[in-house]
């Protein structure tokens, strides 16, 4: 017998333990959604789908579910409108590009809560706070680092040919963006608009600051909900929140495949 | 949606695309990047519908130029003029210029017949006429088949064609091509050479073709311009170049040649080791210089008996054979190499290696350079 097979099997091992400790917290949220017991965290023998109709009926859960949505789409239009041009410029090496690039990456180094009271002193001046605009607004800036970071790796791989060649084909600056350069940087778009969205629909902390009983996005109306009672309704939501992102992170690994 | 008023629209009733070839001037261009001068004042002036070669090796500036004339960099002085219009400082997309690129920059993500469409309607040519004249363009090229697939379903050769078509079929009165040949395999360079140049015939543009291949330049420009160090070292026709060469650079890089060297005496007396013409260089400066000689004006003979002109002692350090001819190196008592090109017919029975025979040359035969 040789040792090899046991070492194997140690690495086998490990790697099934830190597989577990990452995804078994969040799976078991499915468990209790389904359960009987009506205190949250407590399983008993009897199984229900009580929760997803309390969940569904609930016209809170409604509003704040299309509140959130409409955010994160907004948020993902925006970002990517702006990102996805900021990232262009950025590819053509201007002079101080690098130290550019490194401050557009702030958002996500900077503490949350910080960035929430900057932002709630200054849409209170705007007079955007409780409104869908200004969390739209919000969540762009906490969205960009992550559209300009994807769609920079897409320019990185883009010949400046093509955009020559558009331009000798007499293409202005417009109509090279919209035909030539977001076509062949499609796929760091597409990545960066999901990155995007799955910011804009987690974020909490900026919205606790920035939301009225109106504009409450689903993670704020959990949060309040969890305060004030503890029910299996919340992970009845939690688990249709993980089945969405399962698919949403399936479908961005079937781009890149598509991309290589 | 810009409403240029261009030569698009010309041509179509007749069936066949048509560009009214554009006059090209440049007038004391130059270009430096950093400490380093890529183009020195360079002059150039193209007749309409004329096919200019720039050539040269690699940095020697021809590229630097072409991007210029296409408006992709600016000059740090000098005047571009396109059909008497100064376009020194217009953007690339308001020239009106074709251009092919070197690899071929076709959009990967649209078809062969969109890419050919894409200029015209960058014109503002409503979608139905673009397409018709596409169509004819992909014809002309003799694609029409192959339209409605993406690049990477072509070969190189087909995409070659893609794209000098999305280059004349907006009709520009000037074509630009950046080494289109250079991703091609000999054989299929040599048939797309012949093509370029009849399809450019047809359309009538002027022509200005960058390329380091001088079997290229030759067979297919009416003028060349030999580049080397930014300077345009000559301007002339590819006989021009290849009789006439002006210095040692163009000698060497336009065709074979030997080259020994000489001194110019006073009077034209032109003095080498082991040889020497009389009066053949009388409006020279005295000094030194160069003899340039072409490898099939150098005759080999087994001795120096009846030979009229200049000659020089030498051996055979290798012999090929050429099929229609023999080609010798030869080596001379001052260590210069020489190299004969002999037909068939007139060395029946060749000069082995290490022979000792005499190379000789008419007078008239021999370029002299001043150094």
């Amino acid at each position: 017998m040789r040792t090899v097979p046991a070492r194997w099997l140690a690495l086998r091992a490990v790697a099934v333990l830190v597989g577990l400790f990452l995804i078994v917290p969040t799976l078991m949220v499915v468990p209790m959604s389904f359960n009987g017991s009506s205190t949250l965290g407590v399983l008993n023998g009897d199984w229900t789908t009580r929760w997803y109709s309390d969940l569904f009926g609930d016209p809170r859960w409604r509003a704040a579910a299309a509140n959130s949505l409409k955010i994160a789409l907004g948020t993902t239009a925006l970002s990517l409108l702006l990102g996805t041009l900021a990232a262009w410029g950025l590819s053509k090496g201007t002079r101080f590009g690098e130290l550019i690039r490194g401050a557009s990456l702030a958002p996500v180094v900077i503490p949350p809560v910080i960035l929430g009271v900057g932002m709630y002193t200054v849409l209170l001046r705007w007079e955007l706070t409780g409104s869908l605009t200004g969390l739209v607004l919000a969540h762009t800036v906490l969205a960009l680092p992550f559209v300009i970071v994807s769609v920079s790796a897409s320019f990185a791989q883009l010949d400046p040919v093509y955009e020559r060649a558009a331009m000798s084909l007499g293409a202005n600056g417009f109509q090279r963006f919209v035909r030539v350069v977001v076509p062949l940087v499609a796929p760091g778009v597409v990545a960066g608009g999901l990155f995007a969205f799955v910011t804009s629909w987690d974020e909490i902390v900026v919205a606790i600051f920035l939301t009225d009983a109106s504009t409450r996005t689903l993670p704020v109306e959990m949060w309040i909900q969890m305060r004030t009672q503890v029910t299996p309704t919340l992970a009845a939501l939690g688990t249709a929140l993980f089945a969405l992102s399962t698919v949403a992170l399936l479908a961005m690994q079937l781009l890149r495949r598509d991309e290589s | 949606m810009t409403t240029t008023t261009t030569n698009a629209g010309n041509g179509t009733t007749s069936g066949q695309l048509h560009a009214k070839g554009a006059e090209l001037r440049l007038q004391g261009v130059r270009k430096s990047f950093g400490d380093s001068v890529a183009v020195h004042g360079v002059d150039l002036d193209l007749r309409p519908g004329e096919f200019l070669t720039m050539l040269g090796p690699s940095g020697s500036g021809k590229t630097t130029t072409l991007n210029m004339i296409a408006g992709f960099l600016e000059p740090d002085s000098g005047v571009v003029t396109l059909s008497g219009k100064d376009i020194t400082h217009t953007p690339p997309h308001k020239r009106d210029i074709g251009m092919v690129f070197q690899n071929y920059a076709l959009f990967p993500h649209l078809s062969a017949l969109k890419n050919v469409m894409f200029p015209l309607q960058m014109r503002g040519v409503d979608k139905k006429s673009a397409r018709r004249r596409a169509e004819l363009a992909l014809e002309m090229v003799e694609l029409s088949h192959l339209a409605k697939r993406l690049p990477k379903q072509l070969s190189g050769g087909q995409q070659q064609r893609v794209a000098l078509a999305r280059a004349f079929v907006f009709e520009p009165g000037l074509l630009l091509m950046d080494e289109p040949l250079g991703a091609l395999d000999k054989r299929l360079r040599e048939t797309m050479q012949v093509e370029i140049m009849r399809v450019c015939r047809e359309v009538g543009s002027t022509v200005v073709y960058v390329t380091h291949d001088q079997d290229e330049a030759l067979t297919m420009s009416d003028r060349i311009a030999v580049y080397n160090h930014g300077y345009v070292e000559q301007l002339d026709t590819a006989e021009g170049l290849y009789e006439r060469p002006t210095t040692t650079f163009v000698a060497g890089f336009i065709g074979d040649s030997s080259m020994l060297s000489c001194q110019v005496r006073p009077g034209g007396d032109v003095v080498g080791s082991g040889w020497h013409t009389a009066a053949s260089a009388r409006d020279m400066e005295p000094g030194k210089a160069t003899l340039v000689l072409r490898p099939e004006s150098v005759t080999v003979r087994a001795d120096g008996t009846g030979v009229g002109g200049c000659s020089v002692q030498a051996t055979v350090s290798d012999v090929f054979y050429l099929g229609s001819h023999v080609k010798y190196l030869l080596r001379t008592e001052a260590g210069e190499t020489v190299q004969a090109h002999v037909p068939r017919s007139e060395a029946p029975t060749p000069f082995a290696r290490g022979a000792s025979v005499v190379a000789a040359w008419k007078p008239e035969a021999g370029i002299v350079l001043a150094e």
